[in-house]
């Protein structure tokens, strides 16, 4: 019971860590900007005043342009998501299930290749993107972005993916392709539902990834298909920074993917008895 | 780890393979790729039959005024996020008229310039209209990217009531207008009328002086240090001053308009280099001076100062933080608004300026009169400009000229988060600011300060050369490691000017020097 | 897919042997080996090489031992870890705009942060958070550490789901504690998934910039300024796109170089446990 005590203390010091920022976005999006630059504040009422002009921004005037920012991050962000995760599935257990040799190539190299390719600074490449998609005419359009952000997900969700289909025991592979099941089956029934935690963690990386990425969706988009992360720069204006609005903008992106993860909670934690009795 | 060194060798053999192979495979990839871009510039671009000629103005026929007259056109205009709010306001009410549609895209401010730039330069349409700030605007200007303004469009935008150091140095270059006036920039000084009023018989019994707005930086410091030593804001605390230091901010805004006072000599006319050789000036003892004099009043801002930007720095005064300020315009009509404390109490100057200046000529220190006053126009000014790769050039330029027209340029000055900045005979009219509200007198204080700002003899214009970033970051990178104490001002500075000069051959020490001299209006 | 991976490599590659500079519409040229010549020169690269090496190390250590804390911690049937769990990821789903502006901007404002008023407040003096050189580090790590702990907790959590209870059943039967358990059967077991793991974070980490652009600006001096965020201030900045893609090339190889080494060293780590 010490054990559990220690464990709740310190979540609890974490949670605090990990919360006091959230909380101030929360706070913040109801300041004025002179609450927040004069004196730090913290309780609503006690040492300031809230108003609601950061919301009444988002809802009234700069409405259209949220949804349309969100929707946009949606599709792009889940798009890139499903699709790396499942070439990066086929890959990674394609890895880990047989020995690939080209010349000097072998499993471990052609892992590390994929993930090398993920080394370079982005803005040495980003110019590259932009002659191709213009030549493509993938500009300002939410194909372009989600391929490019499969792109340079699937070094990373073939790695995790990699990494899963490892941990799934081969002997029930093997005793499934006794009982007469096909190689799809076996893949389809027994590898990937238990491999599904990796699924899901994947999923999210490469979510995450494409939630947050701001320099190509800055420099490949021009209004159609601008994503949030360049709306939440945009209230970093040529007069200072909007505080409120920027506040209330990272709050209400938040909230689609609280529910993703909400959503695929449930399936991080593999059903152990569901596993082995298998 | 066998496997590892294989791919280790391999990946170094492939490697130099295309280093090898390098020249062949990029020419190739020229020919594959036939349009004009950064990575493969034609050397000499084909004039395309609808792109402007830039540099022959008049070939954009004069659209006329008659209603409806660009049905069905859409006319894209780009810009930084915030002031293209109101800009998409008065572009409806042109759409309205002329039948047109307008679309404005918002680019984040930061990064601003590094996305026109990235799309000017690979040949991607951008925007029909790109309001820009001088600095840029110059390069963009002088790199070919842009179409000279046609008549008809100059003299709807009043050509003639723009300032001149306006009209040749931001929206000009090379002697041929391309810009559409928005906004005019100088940095100026504001203090806090009130608190010198209280606090007049106190500070003379303090420092035996009488106290007045300064004139010069060391009555700037003395009356920085009285009030950060003394309690006068009314609040838990309370500062002498509020500058911008921070780099890659506006630090280098901040520190010039500080050095202007100590190294623009009045019988020279060059500033950052000089104007004969191209030498850097910067690590010279006036910058010197400036940079260790500034060092010493950071101390009296509020906590955290050197990482102030424009923001902190503005909210700070006019939340009534700091008694004395170093920025734009933008602190008149914004102390006017919700967000302020200060209605009504703030005095306003040319900046400071300093008791001696040196001359880089006779390699003294010198003064004259008073302290050597030289306002600096740092950023230079929001203007619009209309690249070549426009579809819709006389739209485009119709459209800009109504938006620098003085109606428009006067209503948005008055109003705040526009980002114009008085620079044009309308705005600089006292009546608009007393329609708007302001008492006389202020209206008359805040007017009177910028223009003698911008008419001042020795006043600096930004510098507006190839390479602009460069030399900027620099510089603000020897200014932040002095002022955080990292090296001294003088070592710092010293850096600085060897990369300058670095930058300054690289890039062709002659061809810097004829534009160096041909914005100071020298020539020969 | 692979065209569209490949072809940027060879583009930026290609870069750095000719004179491109976004602001001159001058002739290509090709300048052979010149851009990497002044490679060797540039002392402000060796500067931000220093400091992606300090980000990197620093806040990866960090991050991997706070997230496997918490991952375990959060995988031992607590009543309210389902909702901890969720929690506990929102921080990597904040935009780092965000993050950067209000937590790195706002909360660890020298002069109107909570931080150093709540330090004020317990008699302790304040931290020049952003604006001493040393300190300045630290904050950026903190901030990132605030943003990416989740990643991994995330990361190291998927992997606890693939280890059999069977021989954690048969420790605790045969008297072990939880401490040996842990170090001695689901450590072992975790290290391949935290060798991935830590790869990913670092990879990441290694091009650290929109949380620096937006905190410090690299500053005060160069004292936070990541290698990224060089190559970006050059080449996109300054337009010196050649030259840019040169230094972005000398990251690649030192990130090879370390994940090689980093490779090795895990691996020889794990080998010694099977």
């Amino acid at each position: 019971m010490k054990g559990r005590l220690i464990t709740r203390a310190f979540l609890l010091a974490a949670a605090f860590v990990t919360f006091f920022p959230l909380y101030w976005i929360l706070i913040t999006s109801f300041k004025t900007q002179l609450d927040i630059v004069v004196n730090p504040t913290y309780l609503p009422w006690a040492d300031f005043m809230p108003t609601l002009e950061g919301w009444k921004w988002l809802l009234t005037e700069a409405r259209a342009d949220v949804i349309r920012a969100i929707t946009n991050s949606l599709i792009v962000s889940g798009g890139s998501a499903v699709i790396a995760t499942m070439l990066g599935a086929a890959a990674g257990y394609g890895l880990t299930r047989f020995q690939y040799r080209w010349r000097f190539w072998r499993n471990e190299d052609i892992a590390f290749w994929f993930i090398s390719q993920r080394m370079l600074p982005p803005v040495a490449i980003v110019l590259a993107f932009l002659l191709m998609f213009r030549w493509l005419s993938l500009l300002d359009t939410q194909v372009g972005l989600t391929i490019a952000y499969t792109g340079f997900a699937i070094p990373f969700t073939v790695w995790i993916m990699r990494d899963a289909f490892a941990q799934v025991p081969l002997e029930l592979e093997e005793s499934a392709g006794v009982d007469g099941a096909s190689a799809a089956g076996i893949f389809f029934r027994i590898s990937l539902p238990l491999a599904l935690p990796g699924v899901v963690g994947s999923m999210l990386f490469a979510f995450v990834f494409a939630w947050n990425e701001y320099l190509f969706a800055l420099m490949l988009t021009f209004q159609e298909a601008t994503t949030v992360p360049l709306l939440l720069a945009s209230r970093i204006t040529s007069f200072g920074t909007h505080w409120d609005q920027l506040s209330a903008l990272t709050l209400t992106n938040l909230i689609p993917a609280a529910i993703l993860g909400i959503m695929l909670e449930r399936f991080l934690i593999r059903n152990r008895t569901e596993g082995s009795l298998k | 780890m066998k496997h590892h060194l294989r791919l280790w060798t391999a990946l170094f053999a492939m490697l130099a393979l295309v280093a090898a192979s390098c020249g062949d495979a990029e020419e190739e990839a020229e020919v594959a790729e036939p349009t004009t871009t950064a990575a493969a510039p034609e050397p000499e671009p084909e004039p395309e039959p609808e792109m402007a000629d830039p540099g022959t103005p008049g070939n954009i026929p004069d659209p006329g005024t008659a209603a409806g007259r660009f049905d069905g056109v859409e006319v894209v205009v780009a810009g930084p996020a915030g002031q293209l709010d109101y800009m998409k306001d008065k572009a409806a009410e042109w759409a309205a008229e002329t039948g047109a549609t307008v679309r404005v895209d918002e680019i984040p401010f930061g990064e601003l310039n590094d996305k026109v730039l990235a799309a000017l330069s690979t040949d991607t349409f951008i925007a029909d209209i790109i309001n820009i700030g001088s600095n840029l605007g110059g390069d963009l200007m002088g790199g070919g990217f842009m179409a000279a303004a046609p008549e008809w469009a100059q003299e709807r935008a009043d050509w003639e009531g723009i300032l001149p150091i306006f009209r040749s140095n931001q929206l000009s270059f090379g002697g041929v207008a391309y810009g559409m006036p928005w906004d005019g920039d100088v940095l100026m000084y504001y203090w806090r009328a009130d608190a010198f009023e209280a606090h007049a018989d106190a500070y003379e019994a303090a420092t035996g002086n009488a106290l007045r707005p300064a004139e010069s930086w060391s009555e700037y410091a003395a009356i920085a240090k009285f009030f950060t030593e003394n309690d006068w804001s009314g609040q838990d605390e309370g500062y002498g001053l509020v500058e911008l230091p921070m780099r890659n901010n506006q630090g280098w805004n901040g520190f010039m308009t500080r050095a202007a006072g100590y190294a623009k000599a009045p019988n020279d006319p060059g500033f950052f280099f000089d104007p004969e050789t191209m030498e850097p000036r910067i690590n010279n003892p006036g910058f010197v001076r400036a940079l260790e004099d500034w060092g010493a009043v950071i101390e009296y801002g509020p906590p955290g100062m050197l990482n102030f930007g424009w923001i902190e720095n503005a909210l700070s005064f006019v939340g009534g933080l700091a008694a004395q300020d170093i920025q734009w315009g933008d602190i008149g009509p914004m102390s006017k608004s919700p967000d302020s404390v200060v209605e009504g109490a703030v005095g306003y100057g040319p900046a400071p300026g300093a008791d001696e200046y040196w001359d880089p000529v006779a390699e003294e220190w010198a003064s004259g009169d008073g302290p050597n006053k030289a306002p600096f126009l740092g950023f230079g000014g929001w203007f619009n400009l209309v690249p070549a790769t426009s579809n819709h050039l006389a739209a485009a330029f119709d459209l800009a000229s109504f938006l620098g027209s003085p109606a428009v340029l006067a209503e948005a000055a008055v109003t705040a988060g526009t980002g114009v900045n008085p620079g044009t005979a309308a705005t600089l009219d006292v009546d608009l600011w007393v329609s708007a509200g302001w008492p006389e007198d202020e209206a008359k204080a805040y007017t009177d300060a910028i223009r003698a700002s911008l008419d001042h003899p020795n006043a600096v214009f930004d510098m507006r050369l190839p390479g602009f970033p460069e030399y900027k970051d620099a510089l603000e990178l020897a200014v932040s490691e002095a002022l955080s104490g990292q090296h001294s001002a003088q070592d710092a500075l010293d850096e600085a000017a060897d990369k300058w000069n670095e930058i300054t051959d690289r890039l062709g020490r002659d061809e810097q020097l004829r534009i160096y001299r041909e914005a100071l209006g020298l020539t020969g | 897919m692979l065209a569209l991976s490949i072809f940027p490599l060879i583009f930026s590659l290609g870069l750095t042997f000719t004179n491109v500079n976004l602001f001159r519409r001058t002739p290509l040229r090709f300048v052979g080996l010149e851009n990497w010549a002044r490679i060797f020169s540039d002392e402000a690269l060796l500067e931000t090489l220093i400091n992606t090496v300090i980000f990197v190390g620093g806040g990866v250590a960090i991050q991997y031992a706070l997230g496997l804390a918490l991952a375990v911690a959060l995988n031992q049937g607590l009543r309210e870890q389902r909702l901890m769990r969720v929690l506990f990821l929102l921080p990597m789903m904040v935009s780092p705009i965000a993050v950067g502006f209000i937590i790195g901007r706002m909360v660890f404002s020298e002069g109107f942060g909570p931080i150093n008023d709540m330090l004020d407040a317990l008699g302790l003096p304040a931290v020049a958070w952003v604006t001493s050189p040393g300190v300045a580090k630290w904050t950026i790590i903190l901030v990132d550490t605030w943003q990416w702990t989740p990643l991994m907790m995330l990361l190291i959590l998927v992997g606890l789901q693939g280890i059999p209870g069977e021989p954690i059943q048969a420790a605790r039967v045969d008297g072990a504690s939880e401490w040996q358990i842990f170090r001695h059967i689901v450590f072992p077991l975790l290290l391949p998934v935290s060798i991935t793991a830590i790869l990913i974070r670092a990879l990441e980490a290694f091009k650290i910039i929109d949380i620096i652009r937006v905190v410090t600006g690299g500053g005060p001096g160069r004292a936070t300024e990541s290698v990224t965020a060089y190559v970006y201030n050059v080449g996109a900045k300054q337009g010196d796109l050649a030259y840019a893609a040169s230094a972005a090339y000398v990251l690649l190889f030192v990130v090879i170089g370390v994940s090689f080494l980093a490779l090795y060293v895990m691996r020889r780590v794990q080998a010694r446990y099977e």
